[in-house]
């Protein structure tokens, strides 16, 4: 009878390995940031801090005695520990943040194309990530993200340390024939709610960010005329998803009377 | 429950105790419990089928309904 739960099991453990790497990148995201502006100054490192959708990430690449490390905590859209580098990693001593979306008077930026100057070709946005190589004052540059940035972290570390909590525990009752039960329920239950509340926090957050991020590229950058826009990331699909999910529990309520029911049928 | 489950005054008739009824109709000793306590909410006909057989009686004698 035990086999048929397997794959109950093997989740349960997956998901607790999950936790604890995302409780590692938790742990690194704080003991790192403070150390960004004395790697980035002293060009024995680069570092990031940037914006995907709502999901905030980092990277730091540096060279410590010798050898090389890289690390990145993305808690991305679809994957929670997925490690990614920014395309174009920059040389060492250098610091990037983004998303930027830069905006000139006519929303277009054009290019000569190729092969006939007549024919034009325009960008309708400039968007991406923005690197300050070899800053004059790192420090000027981290400090007003780190708050938001942390905050953002945490956000969505937790979340997903909870939400794998809750599903773990669901897996292992079932592993041990406890299906629809009053636990399972407020798990289910819980596990809507935070989907709803997340996304809710996601956003302050993340807006947060990103508001910070494009006030000091405005300080720091000269634009010429150009201006940045700044969008609140948003995404409600996982508002939809707990509210589908505050849903299913109401089947599951269903499924825990029926139960309860067989269960005292002799 | 309106539904009363004279169980253990047919038992007590035949001379015969929980544990060894259960063993011969193929019941957990709990669930028979549970049904001799009023605390069940059905029983099924393949579980009343085998009460009546082993303890040589009819349904009435085991089930009876008490307008309260």
């Amino acid at each position: 009878m035990k086999t048929k739960f397997t794959l109950l099991r093997y989740l349960a453990a997956l998901f607790r390995l999950t936790q604890v790497f995302i409780a590692i990148g938790l742990v690194g995201m704080v003991v790192f940031v403070p150390l960004y502006p004395g790697l980035v100054d002293s060009q024995r490192g680069s570092a990031g801090i940037f914006l995907e959708g709502d999901n905030p990430g980092f990277f730091v690449s540096g060279d410590s005695a010798g050898w090389t490390f890289l690390s990145s905590l993305n808690s991305g859209n679809s994957s929670p520990f997925r490690f990614v580098r920014p395309s174009g990693l920059p040389s060492y001593g250098s610091f990037s943040l983004g998303p930027v979306k830069l905006k000139n008077a006519t929303n277009q930026f054009s290019v000569n194309s190729i092969p006939t100057p007549d024919s034009g070709v325009t960008f309708n946005n400039l968007s991406g990530f923005m690197t300050f190589s070899h800053p004059k004052n790192t420090g000027a540059l981290v400090a007003p993200l780190t708050a938001p940035f942390v905050v953002s972290m945490l956000v969505n570390g937790l979340f997903l340390i909870a939400l794998l909590e809750c599903l773990q525990r669901v897996f292992r009752s079932v592993g041990e024939d406890e299906v629809f039960s009053e636990k399972n329920l407020r798990r289910v239950r819980m596990i809507g709610w935070l989907f709803v509340i997340s996304s809710v926090l996601r956003v302050i957050t993340g807006g947060w960010l990103m508001h910070r991020m494009t006030e000091l590229v405005r300080h720091a950058v000269p634009l010429n005329g150009m201006s940045i826009e700044s969008t609140i990331p948003g995404d409600i699909t996982p508002f939809l998803t707990g509210v589908v999910i505050l849903g299913l529990a109401e089947v599951f309520r269903q499924g825990l009377r029926l139960r309860e029911e067989n269960s005292l049928t002799i | 429950m309106p539904i009363q489950v004279n169980l253990d005054r047919v038992m007590a008739e035949r001379n015969i105790s929980l544990t060894e009824l259960a063993g011969r109709i193929d019941i957990t000793l709990a669930n028979l419990s549970i049904l001799k306590t009023n605390k069940a909410r059905a029983i099924r006909f393949s579980t009343l089928e085998a009460l009546c057989r082993e303890l040589k009686c009819q349904p009435a004698d085991i089930l009876e309904y008490t307008s309260r």
